[in-house]
């Protein structure tokens, strides 16, 4: 799970997802196996179904995503969270695309900048890609479906996607790390929802300006959005 | 914002430049896998492979700089765990020993747990960072296709690290043009600001995107990236593996199951 607490204003940045050694091998075995299935099935379906063209899309998702993840925001006085992206990935491009485009930023960074085990990718990509962008596309799609198709309801309903998302994706990490018996649940559990509900926040605001944005100008790149402009466009 | 990017790690020099790629990845992978492995009953292990790890980093001869500002942001979550761990139910009748003479008790189970995790969160670290640093971006997503990943993910991957740094350094300049309007994000609530901010920038890498993409097709792109081959794999490649699995193995089985 990416957390950022920043003590102090202007001091180093710590992006961090789960280094090696965190988890035990069964975790590792396990949330490795359930990402890997994910991503299988989205490679396929993106060989099978996406254009070429598409190519520019999902690349260019995952180096906004890269490069918005450096971006931190103020959660308070002088603490800072920073963007995850999940949800609005999931928002922009459908789930498995998303989870797909996760997965590649993520093994980037663990394999380039050292960020995140290798042996944990498996378990960060189960948090980020899985959890947070699948779960909060789900979330997304439910509340599209049970709402109206309006422009201030559907940046509501990604409000509380993207809270969800970022919540939902640190406490798997806590399960994750209470379960390899690093941490006690009781102990890892309250401070990573304590911390990511504020993160969460942030997250979903970000997420509601960049969509409102998207959606006020190139309605037809939101994959989620069903509204009047979507018709519009095609 | 400063983009940690490897050109900056990369030299020339050193010994481990000048394996194969491929090799290099295989090889490293073991040993990380090897050491993660290690139960955490045992201290000895641990300190075996982070002393490994601190061998290749000095075979590797980066730059100190660099490495030790990506070493020092482990600190913070390692300070956490090592302050955490203790406190656990779970040690309630192990043992307990002082952590220097007339110090606090603590577990000792949860001392190995603590010593453990971070050993082995340093170690994977140095390795990953070695790797990264000896062989550099494109030499990776080379070595990657070769090993047969499949080509369209690759694609993808070499399109988000080609334009993550551009992508930076446009936010900074948007970050620059939105201090230098009198922003001070202090609270939660003026976050929309970075916001709106990430929107404009989604939506102009995504038109940058389309761009390039036709500029790609207009030469005459066929869905494959061409790079001279690789020299072949010499002995010392191969020894080079080997090595690295027998190191790992034996670390790892050297003070038993």
């Amino acid at each position: 799970m990416a957390m950022r607490i920043r003590m102090v204003r202007g001091a180093g940045r710590a992006r961090m997802h789960i280094p090696d050694g965190f988890l035990s091998r069964d975790v590792c075995l396990a949330t490795g196996a359930a990402s890997l299935a994910v991503c299988a099935l989205a490679s396929w379906r993106a060989r099978a179904t996406l254009g070429e063209r598409q190519v520019p899309l999902l690349g260019m998702t995952g180096a906004f995503v890269f490069a918005a993840q450096m971006l931190n925001f103020p959660v308070a006085g002088g603490t800072s969270g920073h963007f995850l992206g999940a949800a609005l990935c999931a928002a922009l491009l459908g789930p498995l695309s998303a989870c797909l485009v996760l997965a590649l930023v993520l093994g980037i960074q663990c394999l380039l900048f050292a960020d995140g085990g290798l042996t944990a990718l498996g378990a960060n990509v189960f948090n980020m890609g899985v959890v947070a962008g699948v779960g909060g596309w789900g979330i997304l799609r439910v509340l599209t479906a049970v709402l109206p198709a309006r422009r201030g309801v559907f940046l509501g309903a990604a409000f509380v996607a993207a809270w969800s998302s970022v919540v939902a994706g640190s406490a798997a990490c806590a399960v994750e790390i209470a379960l390899s018996g690093t941490i006690e649940l009781r102990l890892v559990l309250p401070a990573m929802l304590g911390v990511h509900a504020l993160i969460g926040v942030g997250e979903a605001l970000i997420t509601v300006a960049v969509l409102g944005t998207v959606l006020g100008v190139r309605p037809d790149l939101v994959g989620a959005w069903r509204g009047p402009a979507a018709a519009e466009a095609a | 914002m400063h983009v940690p990017f490897d050109p900056h790690l990369l030299r020339s020099a050193g010994p481990l430049q000048a394996l194969d790629a491929r090799c290099k990845v295989l090889g490293f992978a073991a040993l990380i896998v090897c050491s993660v492995s290690v139960p955490r009953e045992r201290w000895q292990p641990a300190a075996a492979f982070l002393a490994a790890a601190a061998l290749l980093l000095l075979l590797a001869r980066l730059p100190w700089g660099p490495l030790l500002k990506r070493l020092l942001l482990l600190l913070p979550i390692l300070a956490a765990v090592a302050l955490v761990v203790p406190l656990s139910k779970a040690w309630a009748g192990a043992d307990r020993v002082a952590l220097w003479p007339d110090g606090p008790l603590v577990p000792r189970p949860a001392l190995l747990v603590a010593w453990n995790v971070s050993a082995k969160a340093l170690t994977g670290t140095v390795l990953a960072l070695v790797l990264a640093g000896t062989t550099g971006a494109p030499a990776l997503l080379d070595a990657f296709s070769r090993l047969r990943f499949p080509r369209h993910l690759l694609l993808i991957a070499s399109f988000i690290h080609r334009y993550t740094a551009t992508l930076v350094e446009e936010l900074e300049r948007m970050r620059r043009a939105r201090d230098a309007r009198g922003w001070r994000g202090r609270w939660l609530w003026h976050t929309p600001v970075l916001g709106r901010m990430l929107g404009t920038l989604f939506l102009r890498s995504y038109e940058r995107g389309e761009r390039v993409w036709l500029a790609m097709l207009a030469r005459g792109w066929n869905g494959r990236f061409y790079s001279s081959p690789p020299r072949p794999l010499a002995p010392h490649d191969l020894a080079f593996v080997g090595w690295m699995l027998a190191a790992g193995l034996a670390l790892r089985f050297a003070w038993g199951l």
